[in-house]
């Protein structure tokens, strides 16, 4: 032990304390090197009692939402980063006539309009979509499309189940029954569990996205499942206790809406709605947008 | 602490929600326990591990994140963000008493000796080069064996020996000067 550099000796230390040794036994290791390991193992003892306590499980939960809330946000952001912003809708637009002239109107974007998830002409359907619903002027009519994709892609879903067709897929729809095992979901079969990721505060009624896989035994296996929120922008038209209407869209308020007090008839405004049912949005917020030239 | 399971790391940079869950879920203690051991306070350390790991989420959407060991990464930013919390909040170094967050199965007697005796380290602590906290945290806080501190620090395991000596020697040297 004697001819050990100091540093080896000072590990073998740590090593005995951690194992939960008697430091008057460790010094005994150690009889040519007392004076100088004494001081030192106290040190260490020292430094031990700064020992943490493992986190709190609820500080856990609260940084693993938020941190799942902005990797969504991100993935959005990549998707977008091909499909959005920097793909300007004209240019996208032009891309995809010129697609029509090649492969003729009838021919490709057909066939991919009756794809399924797996399908190699299921992007373009979903491209299409996203397209369409860009080129829609109007909230409402977007809603209006929003909605239809929204239908088509739990018609999807369930076709694959019926073919027994094992493919990732995503839908939305209104959580109708949730039992430990097995929840209800725009009436699939939706399995549930310790890993699926559950976004939100969710209960019966609730509109939610269902990230997961169909199987063979006709049920969705959930990699997640995410309440729905989405954005409204618009002209506050009217403003009362139950309700407000933004552009011509009514939304329900309730006691936890978070409502800007100094909102007046004729701002503009975003909200942030949460949509219980199909045809009744809820708002978790609304905040009032400056004007344009202020 | 030996290493966790496999992260598939192409299904991390893509930000796929069940990949970002499991490394935020094998690495939220590690990562907590060695801010708390640096920072000394419980809510401070949970503000500075999530930033962490929002950091690792901008860095993989860079494509600038973890290239070798994701643990690595991530004690190895924790770091900079409490050598940058320091910084920002050099003046405010010198603590109260009432800064120091005790567990709570202490006996209230010896609460007051105990606070007194804690601080005091802590301050020995706050003396030592940024390198030598590093080190004590990762093998004190962290709980990591002198192996797992070398591939964390990217050094190698003489070297770590001697940092950490030249590290305990100096808290000792530390505490002598505080009267411990």
């Amino acid at each position: 032990m004697t001819n050990r550099p100091i540093e080896d000796k000072l590990e073998i230390i740590i090593d005995a304390l951690r194992l939960g040794a008697d430091p008057e036994d460790i010094m005994r290791l150690f009889p040519d090197d007392r004076e100088q390991l004494a001081p030192l193992l106290a040190a260490i003892g020292s430094a031990k009692k700064l020992s943490p306590p493992d986190p709190e499980g609820l500080a856990i939960q609260r940084s693993r939402s938020k941190l799942l809330v902005e990797a969504d946000h991100l993935s959005d952001k990549q998707a977008k980063n091909f499909f959005g912003w920097r793909f300007p809708r004209l240019v996208f637009a032009v891309t995809l006539v010129v697609l029509i002239l090649i492969f003729g109107a009838g021919g490709l974007l057909a066939t991919s309009a009756q794809s399924l998830p797996g399908d190699q002409t299921y992007p373009l359907k979903l491209a299409v979509e996203n397209l369409q619903l860009r080129l829609n002027s109007g909230q409402e009519s977007r809603t209006v499309s929003q909605f239809r994709y929204d239908q088509r892609r739990i018609d999807e879903v369930q076709n694959l189940l019926d073919l027994q067709r094992l493919e990732p897929v995503f839908f939305s729809g209104v959580v109708e029954e949730s039992k430990p095992e097995f929840w209800i979901i725009a009436d699939i079969l939706v399995k549930v569990n310790p890993e699926t990721n559950l976004i939100g505060t969710i209960t019966n009624g609730s509109f939610v996205e269902v990230k997961g896989s169909t199987t063979a035994e006709g049920w969705i296996a959930a990699h997640e499942i995410r309440l729905r929120t989405k954005e409204v922008f618009g002209i506050l038209d009217e403003l009362n206790a139950e309700y407000l209407v933004i552009s011509g869209q009514q939304i329900s308020i309730n006691p936890q809406s978070q409502i800007d007090p100094r909102l007046i008839v004729g701002d503009q405004v975003v909200a942030l709605v949460e949509a219980s049912s199909n045809d009744r949005l809820w708002a978790n917020a609304v905040i009032r947008l400056p004007s344009n030239g202020n | 602490m030996a290493d966790s399971q496999p992260i598939d790391i192409s299904r991390l940079l893509r930000l796929d929600p069940s990949t970002v869950a499991a490394v935020h879920d094998t690495y939220y203690s590690e990562v907590y326990r060695y801010a708390r051991y640096r920072l000394g306070d419980g809510v401070a350390a949970e503000d500075l591990t999530s930033d962490v790991f929002m950091k690792l989420l901008e860095a993989l959407n860079n494509g600038s994140g973890p290239r070798e060991s994701i643990k690595g990464w991530l004690m190895g930013t924790a770091n900079n963000l409490i050598n940058d919390y320091y910084r920002k909040h050099y003046r405010r170094q010198e603590m109260n008493i009432e800064d120091v967050d005790l567990q709570s199965n202490i006996n209230p007697i010896e609460i007051s000796e105990e606070k007194d005796e804690i601080l005091l380290i802590r301050k020995a602590m706050l003396s030592l080069t940024q390198l030598q906290q590093h080190v004590l945290a990762l093998r004190f806080g962290g709980g990591y064996s002198l192996e797992e501190t070398a591939g964390i620090m990217g050094k190698n395991i003489n070297a770590v020996k001697a940092l950490q000596f030249r590290a305990i020697a100096a808290l000792r040297e530390e505490m002598e000067k505080l009267q411990l």
